[in-house]
C-alpha cells in the first residue's frame, strides 16, 4: 500500500511540476482583440432562486450568448471572506473580469485589489460604498469598471409618502442591517419619510432575511401595537414578503386595514394589491446588474478606456397598483423573458458608450420603459 | 482488508481529486496562483479543525465555533478599539473563554458538549447582530496579514503544535483514551474533566487563530464572520476520515485531508466552470460516496 501511495504521489508531484512551469495568468490571455476572442467574466451572485436572482441569471446567460462571453458563476455567498474566495478562483480560473454585488463595504477593497493584483477589470453594482478612504482607493484602481448604486433613500421617502396619501399615521418599521450602505439609506429614507409626513413610528425590528423571523416581528407587532396602520419594510427578499403578507392575512384584521410599503417584489405581490394589503412595492434593481455587467464585457473586450471608474446611480420604481405589478411581473421578474432586446444589448458593448450614456440607459428604466419594451 | 480501505480512502479521495482537476482544468488548477488560493481560503477552517480534532477525540462535538468566532472577534474589536495585533491577542482570549464556557456547562452542566455549543453559537451569532448593527468594525490594517506566506507560517504553526500535543503527549494522548473508554480514563486515576477542559481550551485557542485570519480576510467584523465555519469544519473532517465516536481511531491528520479535500472541491469545480445549480449536487454524491466507505461502522453494528 506504502508503494502505491508513493506511486501516485510522485504522478502528483510530476503534474505539480509541470503545470507550475506553464504561465496561465489571465493577463497572458490577451485582454483587447475584439468580439471574436471569447473572453471569460466571473459572476459572483447572490442567488438564482427569488424573481431579481433568476431573472439577472437569465439576463446575462442570453447576453453572453450573444456577446459570444463565457460566463463563469459563483452563487450563495453572503461574506466578504466568501466573495474574496469567489473571486481568487475566478482569477485561477482565467476570468478577465469580475463581476459582484459587494457584502459589505470592505468587500470592494479586497475584492478589487485582488483583481488589481491579477490585472483583472471588475464592475459592482447595486450598493454604494460607505467608507470615504475605501471609496478613493476603489476609484483609484485602474481596474475598476463601475460603480452603481441606487437611490434607495429618495425612493423610501416616496413609499412613505404613498402611504401618508392613504391617511396613515402610525406605521411599525422592519429596518435594515446599519453597516449595509444600502440599508442605511432606506433605513434613513423611511424615518425621514415618517417626520417629513407626520407618520409616527411605533415599533421597528431589524431584518435577518428569515421568512420565520419576519412572521414572529409582525407577530409581536400586531400584539403590541393594536392600533398600527401600515408596515414599512427595507427588504422583502428570501420570502420575507410573503411572510408579511400572509402573517396580516391570518390575523384575522380585515384585508386592507394595515398597509404594506416593502423594498423588493416578491411571489403573490399583485394579489396583496388587489386585496388592499400591499400599497407600495419597489423593484427593479436587474437593470443596474445589466448595466455594470455589459460595462465590464465592454472593458474586457477592449472597446472602452477611461481614466477612472463610471460612477452611476438607478432609481428603482415603486409600484402602487395591481395593474402595474402584473406588468412587472411579466416582463421584469420573469427569467423567461428578455426585456432588454438583442439591439439594446449589443448597443451597450460599444466603443461609444461612456459614463453619460450608461447613465441615460439607468434614467430611463421607469414603468413606462417596461410599457413600451412589453408591446414590442 | 477493509478496514485497510476505509483508512486510504480519504487519502486516495483527495489525490484522486488532485489528480482529476490537474487533468481536466487546462492547467489552472496546478497553477501557483492557484495553490496559493487553496492555502489561504482553507486556512481558516483548517486552523479551526486542528482545535476540534481534539474535542472529537474525547467524543464531543464542538457547534459553537461560528457564534464563538463572531463573539470572540466582536469583543476582541470593542476591547482593542481596532488595534490590530490587541484584537488577535484578544481574539484568541476570547476564544479560550468559549471553549470554557462550553466545557463547563458540558461537564458541570453534565449535558452533551454540542448543546452548550449550540447555546454559544447562536448567542454569539445574536450578540456580534446586535454589536455590529451600530457599528463598522473595520480594522485595515488587517489586510495585511492577507497574504500566504503569513497563512502558510500560521498553518504550519499550528498543526505543527497540534500534530506534537495530539501524538506525543499526555494532552492528546488522554483525548483518545476518554473518547475510547472515560470510564476506565476515570479509574485510572486520569482526571477527564481537566484533559476534556483542555481540549475546549485549545479548541479556543485555535479558534481566535482563525477569527484573527477571518478579519485579515475580511478587513471587518461583521454579524455574518466566521458564519458556517462549524459547517465546514465538521464537514471537512468527516471528509478526512475523522472518527466519529472519537477514541483511539482519531487521527489528527484528518484536519488537513479533509480540509484541504474539500477545498480543492470548491475549487475546482469552479476552474470547470460547473454550472453552479449541480454544484451542492456533485458536493452532497461526493460527501456521500466518500463518508459511506470511509466511516467506521462498529459502533453502528447493533442497529437492526
Amino acid at each position: 500500500m506504502k508503494k502505491v501511495l508513493a506511486l501516485v504521489m510522485a504522478i502528483v508531484m510530476m503534474l505539480a511540476f509541470a503545470a507550475c512551469t506553464t504561465n496561465n495568468t489571465p493577463a497572458n490571455n490577451g485582454n483587447a482583440g475584439g468580439a471574436d476572442v471569447k473572453h471569460k467574466i466571473g459572476m459572483i451572485w447572490y442567488g438564482n432562486t427569488d424573481p431579481m436572482g433568476g431573472t439577472f441569471y437569465a439576463w446575462a446567460n442570453h447576453a453572453a450568448e450573444l456577446l459570444n462571453v463565457e460566463l463563469v458563476w459563483h452563487l450563495g455567498d453572503y461574506t466578504t471572506e466568501a466573495e474574496l474566495s469567489a473571486c481568487e478562483q475566478m482569477i485561477s480560473a482565467g476570468c478577465e473580469g469580475v463581476y459582484f454585488i459587494p457584502m459589505d463595504t470592505a468587500a470592494n477593497l479586497q475584492l478589487g485589489n485582488a483583481c488589481k493584483d491579477a490585472g483583472v477589470y471588475w464592475a459592482v453594482s447595486n450598493r454604494d460604498i460607505l467608507d470615504e478612504s475605501i471609496k478613493e482607493a476603489c476609484y483609484a484602481n485602474p481596474y475598476m469598471v463601475t460603480h452603481i448604486w441606487d437611490d434607495s433613500y429618495n425612493l423610501a421617502k416616496n413609499m412613505v409618502k404613498v402611504l401618508a396619501d392613504q391617511g396613515i399615521k402610525k406605521v411599525c418599521m422592519i429596518s435594515g442591517d446599519p453597516k449595509d450602505a444600502m440599508m442605511v439609506d432606506r433605513n434613513n429614507g423611511f424615518t425621514d419619510g415618517c417626520k417629513e409626513y407626520g407618520i409616527e413610528i411605533l415599533g421597528t425590528f431589524q431584518t435577518e432575511t428569515d421568512a420565520k423571523v419576519t412572521t414572529d416581528g409582525v407577530n409581536n407587532f400586531l400584539t403590541l401595537y393594536p392600533d398600527m396602520q401600515g408596515i414599512l419594510s427595507v427588504s422583502g427578499t428570501a420570502g420575507t414578503a410573503e411572510a408579511i403578507i400572509s402573517t396580516l392575512e391570518g390575523s384575522g384584521k380585515e384585508a386592507g386595514s394595515i398597509k404594506v410599503a416593502t423594498f423588493d417584489t416578491f411571489d403573490g405581490n399583485k394579489e396583496a394589491f388587489e386585496k388592499g394589503w400591499l400599497a407600495a412595492n419597489a423593484g427593479g434593481y436587474t437593470s443596474e446588474c445589466l448595466v455594470a455587467f455589459l460595462a465590464l464585457v465592454n472593458r474586457v473586450q477592449g472597446n472602452i478606456k477611461t481614466e477612472g471608474p463610471f460612477k452611476l446611480h438607478l432609481t428603482p420604481i415603486v409600484i402602487t397598483n395591481a395593474e402595474e405589478m402584473d406588468l412587472f411581473s411579466k416582463y421584469v421578474d420573469n427569467p423567461e423573458v428578455q426585456l432588454y432586446s438583442d439591439a439594446d444589448i449589443k448597443a451597450m458593448v460599444q466603443s461609444t458608450c461612456d459614463e453619460a450614456y450608461y447613465q441615460s440607459v439607468l434614467d430611463n428604466w421607469t414603468i413606462e420603459f417596461i410599457k413600451s419594451a412589453a408591446n414590442g | 482488508m477493509r478496514d485497510k480501505i476505509r483508512k486510504i480512502i480519504p487519502i486516495a479521495g483527495l489525490l484522486i481529486l488532485i489528480i482529476l482537476f490537474s487533468l481536466t482544468t487546462g492547467g489552472k488548477f496546478f497553477t501557483w496562483q492557484n495553490l496559493k488560493n487553496i492555502v489561504m481560503q482553507a486556512s481558516i477552517a483548517l486552523v479551526a479543525a486542528v482545535g476540534t480534532v481534539f474535542v472529537m477525540a474525547h467524543n464531543n462535538l464542538d457547534f459553537s465555533l461560528g457564534g464563538a468566532c463572531a463573539l470572540s472577534s466582536v469583543l476582541a474589536y470593542l476591547i482593542s478599539g481596532g488595534n490590530l495585533w490587541l484584537f488577535i491577542i484578544l481574539a484568541i482570549v476570547f476564544g479560550v473563554l468559549c471553549g470554557l464556557f462550553t466545557a463547563v456547562i458540558h461537564i458541570y452542566g453534565r449535558v452533551p458538549a454540542f448543546m452548550g455549543g449550540l447555546c454559544l453559537m447562536f448567542a454569539g451569532r445574536g450578540v456580534a447582530q446586535t454589536a455590529t448593527a451600530s457599528r463598522y468594525m473595520m480594522i485595515a490594517d488587517s489586510g495585511k496579514l492577507n497574504n500566504f506566506w503569513v497563512f502558510l507560517a500560521v498553518v504550519a504553526v499550528v498543526f505543527g503544535i497540534g500534530y506534537f500535543l495530539f501524538n506525543y503527549t499526555k494532552i492528546g494522548k488522554y483525548q483518545k483514551l476518554i473518547g475510547t473508554n472515560p470510564r476506565a480514563t476515570d479509574l485510572s486515576g486520569i482526571s477527564v474533566n481537566k484533559y476534556k477542559t483542555i481540549a475546549f481550551v485549545i479548541s479556543g485557542i485555535t479558534l481566535g487563530i482563525a477569527s484573527s485570519l477571518a478579519l485579515s480576510r475580511s478587513l471587518a467584523v461583521t454579524g455574518n464572520t466566521g458564519l458556517n465555519l462549524e459547517t465546514d469544519v465538521l464537514l471537512a473532517l468527516s471528509l478526512g476520515g475523522i472518527s466519529m465516536a472519537g477514541g483511539s481511531a482519531t487521527r489528527i491528520r484528518s484536519a488537513i485531508i479533509g480540509v484541504l479535500t474539500y477545498y480543492i472541491l470548491n475549487n475546482g469545480m469552479l476552474l470547470w466552470g460547473m454550472n453552479p445549480d449541480y454544484v451542492d449536487i456533485v458536493k452532497a454524491v461526493f460527501f456521500l460516496a466518500t463518508v459511506s466507505i470511509s466511516i467506521d461502522r462498529s459502533e453502528y453494528d447493533l442497529i437492526a
